[in-house]
């Protein structure tokens, strides 16, 4: 059928499947670079991008990996936990308070 | 190619009291704590803290074991989250010695106990500097002590429930 196909069609064909290829290549390079530590600063994407991607990707595993150890956790009140911090903050962890 | 200069990934920091709440899933805290961060993570917040948390939130940690606020699972597992949420916060970017002085301004004429307090706010404020940044903490305290020493640091005041 490639007779019957106008010259013009078949040019956009292949322009069309050069610009996926490349569009392909870029979006793989987006999503393997974060996740590698590594810079990605072609086709438009900056530096700046992918390191903002990549800090998400950061939080996000950890806030998961948290998740995955408190599926089984019970709540924990404690009435205290300010007073506590409080403590800690007061210098109590470096042994000034005589009293604990 | 886009030269224009881009905006920093704007920064949140979290106080020890936040962590805390999460890490031992304090249930007065544990939801607002969990959903603060959960937001933080879809807006794509870069999170900060400095060092003096990590000393906070072991100290209380250890506390709770010691009046079986935690039993010994309980604090295991509030120690594993704590290593696990710590892998998604970094350091001050430019060490915590660079906050001294700052941290010392915004102490002001508060009690010494207000002194670790001053780092949260040193760091915010220097974050700041090139990027939209907020402090979030369940201590009242901080918002009064950033009204009268920083008062361009934008700290949220999470609410505790009440049982």
């Amino acid at each position: 059928m490639t007779e019957s196909t106008p010259s013009g069609a078949v040019t956009a064909t292949a322009i069309a499947v050069v610009l996926g290829a490349g569009l392909g290549v870029m979006s793989m390079g987006e999503s393997i670079a974060p996740a590698a530590g590594l810079s990605w600063n072609a086709g438009g994407y900056s530096q700046r991008n992918v390191e903002f991607r990549w800090r998400n990707r950061a939080l996000h595993d950890a806030l998961r990996k948290v998740e995955q150890i408190q599926v089984n956790m019970k709540f924990y009140p404690d009435p205290t936990s300010d007073e506590k911090l409080r403590d800690a903050r007061a210098g109590e962890m470096y042994g000034l308070d005589a009293t604990t | 190619m886009d030269l224009t200069p881009q905006p920093k990934t704007p920064a949140a920091i979290v106080d020890a009291s936040l962590i805390i709440g999460f890490c031992t899933k304090e249930p007065n805290k544990y939801g607002i704590a969990k959903a603060t961060l959960d937001e933080y993570d879809n807006d794509g917040r870069q999170l900060f803290a400095p060092s003096v948390l990590i000393g906070e939130v072991l100290h209380v940690l250890c506390r709770k074991l010691k009046d079986n606020s935690l039993d010994a699972a309980g604090h295991a597992s509030a120690l594993s989250s704590f290593i696990a949420i710590m892998s998604g916060i970094s350091p001050p970017p430019t060490g915590d010695a660079s906050l001294i002085p700052l941290a010392e301004q915004f102490r002001g004429a508060l009690t010494c106990q207000r002194s670790n307090d001053a780092f949260y706010l040193a760091l915010a404020e220097q974050l700041n500097a090139d990027r939209k940044t907020e402090l979030a903490t369940f201590d009242a305290g901080m918002k009064s002590q950033a009204n009268a020493y920083a008062s361009t640091v934008d700290v949220k005041v999470l609410p505790v429930l009440r049982s």
